[in-house]
């Protein structure tokens, strides 16, 4: 399976590719590139056949990217009377980039090594997940502002510790998901939550939810969807040095801005309200309409490719109107 | 008299076929199963165990997509429409967790393909079956919930 990415390599756009072995039932274990299970979508996030909106919900999915990993996981099933029980444990690394400009002239790399575990409890119609995994960064994106910042340092010591911010090498990434399904065919209800907590500044720790409520009625089915994502920690605020030459005081002062700036626009701060309807109108075929209305706090559209720069970063509002047709062969 | 004889056993025919919502859960006569449960039947249709409850492999079989039997199998069983049990499918196919069960397009092969397979299973509209077969759960109307 293969997607468009920032680079149009085989070893960026390959998104699975893996061998299976099924010693026996209800055992499996898979080597290779792997999807990162620690999301209920994680498995189809890209088939839009198989979930019912025009996309994932953005909030939720939009950030929390985590495609994919080369590494080895290790599958149970449980049969009990009425309920089925799987836990995955999974372990690997990977190497993503994400775009940060329209046409993708520039890219944020976040290369990872670390593991998890997953457990699906299905029982009569619900459906209960857990997820939790803990990961390690293993790279730096240079920043300007790291090199501004090293080299005042001798006159500003603080310096250091803000440049600290921006580095993301040996940081530990901690992900906690809880996820439930219920559906009783003539309706149903999904939701999860996520809690993704890091060391690194520069990539807000954050609090990820969505909730979707839906009916079906004969070929068609009608949603609504609210979803959002929230920092977890308050804004940095950077301490500038006192009784320092006044150009000295003041190009610190710039400097400690630029920082807090950077820090506080890396931030995601928004929430969705979305209304949709799926039409299946023939056996492995729909279509789908769906509305949105994001509204995004000011330096909370990190999740937003923007073209307007640094007036991105007021607070603002979106409506988006998509229309898809999905099938499956 | 013979004819109207006739005539009423085509018309009680005709009303069988018509009110065929029962459907026959078939495995090879060669199978050592006598009977499976419904909580069976879906874990085997919904990819979620490939033996059956003795541990033997099962080969499952499904009728092809748009048909009614195949709507109201899915119906009766999980109270799933078709369009539904595609959705999931979709959800497990491209991780390659599980393959869907093989589509058969008419009922006379499914029946020939499970008489000669002691593997398979299948479902088929209730009816006379040839000897070679066996029949493991009988899905009614008053299963659904």
């Amino acid at each position: 399976m293969f997607k468009e990415r920032v680079n149009q390599s085989l070893k960026d756009s390959l998104e699975w590719g893996f061998v299976r072995y099924r010693p026996e039932d209800g055992l499996d274990i898979r080597a290779g590139r792997l999807g990162t299970d620690i999301f209920m979508l994680t498995d189809y996030r890209q088939v839009g056949y198989a979930y019912p909106w025009v996309r994932p919900p953005h909030e939720y999915y939009g950030l929390l990217s985590f495609y994919h990993f080369d590494g080895m996981d290790l599958t149970k099933k449980f049969h009990f009377e009425s309920a089925d029980l799987s836990t995955k444990l999974f372990y690997g690394r990977s190497q993503e980039s994400y775009p940060l400009t329209e046409n993708a002239t520039q890219s944020y790399r976040l290369d990872f090594i670390g593991g998890g575990l997953t457990s699906v409890l299905d029982y009569d119609n619900w459906k209960f997940r857990i997820s939790l995994a803990d990961v390690q960064l293993t790279n730096n994106n240079p920043f300007a502002l790291i090199d501004a910042l090293t080299n005042i340092s001798p006159v500003w010591p603080g310096a250091m510790a803000v440049s600290q911010y921006f580095l993301t090498k040996n940081k530990r990434i901690r992900f906690s998901e809880f996820g439930f399904n219920y559906d009783a065919n003539s309706w149903w209800i999904q939701g999860e939550h996520t809690i993704l907590d890091i060391d690194a500044p520069i990539i807000s720790s954050s609090d990820f939810s969505y909730l979707i409520l839906g009916a079906r009625v004969k070929k068609f089915s009608v949603f609504t969807t609210y979803s959002e994502v929230k920092p977890r920690d308050n804004n940095i605020h950077i301490d500038i040095p006192q009784g320092l030459s006044a150009p000295l005081t003041s190009q610190i002062a710039a400097l400690a801005a630029a920082s807090e700036y950077a820090l506080k626009s890396s931030r995601a701060n928004e929430h969705s309200l979305g209304v949709g309807v799926r039409w299946d109108f023939k056996p492995k075929m729909a279509l789908k309409l769906q509305i949105d209305k994001y509204d995004i706090q000011a330096f909370g559209s990190s999740i937003w490719l923007k073209r307007d720069g640094l007036r991105g970063n007021n607070a603002q509002g979106s409506l988006v109107t998509s229309m898809t047709w999905d099938f499956v062969f | 008299m013979i004819k109207l004889r006739l005539t009423v056993l085509i018309a009680i025919a005709l009303l069988s076929q018509l009110a065929g919502a029962d459907i026959l859960l078939i495995v090879n006569a060669k199978n050592s199963l006598n009977q499976l449960e419904k909580k069976q039947v879906v874990d085997l249709y919904m990819g979620r165990v490939s033996v059956f409850p003795n541990q033997q492999p099962a080969q499952i079989f499904d009728m092809r997509e748009g048909s009614a039997l195949r709507e109201n199998f899915y119906k009766l069983l999980t109270g799933k429409s078709e369009a539904q049990i595609d959705a999931y499918w979709a959800t497990l196919l491209f991780a390659g967790k599980m393959s869907p069960p093989k589509q058969i397009s008419r009922e006379q092969d499914v029946i020939d393909i499970i008489k000669n397979n002691p593997a398979g299973i299948a479902y088929v509209r209730k009816q006379n079956l040839p000897p070679g077969l066996k029949v493991v759960l009988e899905i009614t109307d008053s299963h659904v919930q």
